[in-house]
């Protein structure tokens, strides 16, 4: 109902507010009671252009003019970059600082690492051995091992040949065993 | 260099607007706040807004309603500001208006009566039924624009219009002496 209702009211309350003709007169379409609502209207009206007849748009010109001067006079939009500048100065300046403190870090945990370093090696020095003399000839031809190792190859080969003398009299045995088998296949049952 | 002349000409635009629509704006403004300082500190903080925006402007719009509906936004952030602060209303606002200069005595008779007559006129309308009327009388929008500029809906819009008028009426017509 109030939707069937709002057009109607709608264009009534328009002509009733409008602007254009807000003279002493209405217009004619409007009813007896549309009408007294719009003479409230217009003495509103009246009202409010008689608080407002003070109004110096001059004054309020200058006045504009010179709070814009006060202030940059680029827009919200052209201002922009100051902040951009200001926010990336910041964090320039915390990465150098990060940065900075990075570089002093690795220089005192290398300095601590060299100088640990330099006390082990001066405490563990007399711990080491001192190479044998004889360290520089290490890979020199050694007679004495060459003797020693044609040594060792005789005796092995002396083994070998004393390992085939135990095995004879199992290898007689055998061959006397192969001959009574022949011997008694070779006899009738 | 190339922006100078466009410097130029949005200085001009302000200039005009000023001299077009300043006195719907701060009469919108005066209406709202009913202090005239109040009201001049925001007239010139919406054109200040205005001329910051100036680039996002569309030239096709309507430059009052522009102006209104940052008017209005203004106003209604200033009166939740100031939310329980007390209001220039009734005896005050009467009292504190001096007398203007340019009238001759009579003349600021009538004046101080006018604004008297007002004073009582707007404090008998709802925030909400002065806000309509107030955009209605000084925008060129209608209630459609209105509904959508104050995010209300339109029969609340025309709601408030019609009470508002059967206030003025009682208020101005019927008790009028």
């Amino acid at each position: 109902m109030s939707n069937s209702r709002e057009p109607n009211e709608l264009n009534e309350l328009e002509r009733i507010t409008a602007r254009g003709e807000s003279g002493e007169g209405s217009p004619p379409t409007l009813d007896a009671e549309a009408v007294v609502l719009r003479e409230g209207w217009n003495a509103w009206g009246k009202l409010l252009d008689s608080a407002n007849c003070d109004f110096d748009e001059t004054a309020c010109l200058n006045r504009l003019r010179a709070s814009l001067e006060n202030q940059p006079n680029a827009p919200r939009a052209s201002r922009f970059p100051n902040a951009w500048i200001l926010r990336w100065s910041v964090l320039a300046t915390v990465a150098a600082s990060l940065f900075a403190a990075l570089v002093v870090w690795r220089t005192v945990i290398n300095t601590q690492a060299t100088d640990t370093s330099a006390e082990h090696n001066l405490a563990t020095q007399t711990d080491v051995p001192t190479l044998p003399s004889t360290s520089t000839t290490e890979y020199a031809w050694n007679d004495e091992l060459d003797q020693r190792l044609d040594a060792m190859t005789d005796s092995l080969i002396y083994a070998g040949s004393e390992w085939r003398g135990y095995d004879a009299p199992y290898a007689a045995l055998d061959q006397r065993l192969q001959d009574m088998t022949e011997s008694l296949d070779d006899e009738p049952l | 260099m190339i922006n100078q002349p466009l410097q130029s000409d949005a200085e001009d635009r302000l200039a005009q607007w000023v001299g077009e629509h300043g006195r719907a704006v701060r009469g919108y403004l005066l209406g709202m706040t009913r202090s005239p300082e109040t009201a001049d500190d925001l007239t010139q903080e919406v054109f200040r807004r205005a001329w910051e925006a100036r680039h996002r402007y569309q030239e096709s719009g309507n430059a009052r309603a522009y102006l209104l509906c940052i008017a209005d936004r203004l106003a209604c952030d200033q009166s939740r500001r100031k939310g329980r602060e007390q209001t220039l209303g009734d005896e005050q606002w009467r009292s504190l208006e001096p007398a203007d200069d340019t009238f001759t005595p009579g003349e600021s008779l009538v004046q101080t009566e006018m604004q008297q007559q007002l004073t009582i006129a707007l404090e008998s309308l709802s925030p909400e039924q002065r806000r309509v009327l107030l955009l209605r009388y000084y925008s060129d929008m209608s209630f459609k624009e209105i509904a959508q500029a104050t995010e209300s809906p339109l029969n609340t819009v025309l709601s408030h219009c019609r009470r508002g008028l059967l206030a003025l009426r009682k208020m101005l017509v019927e008790d009028s002496p």
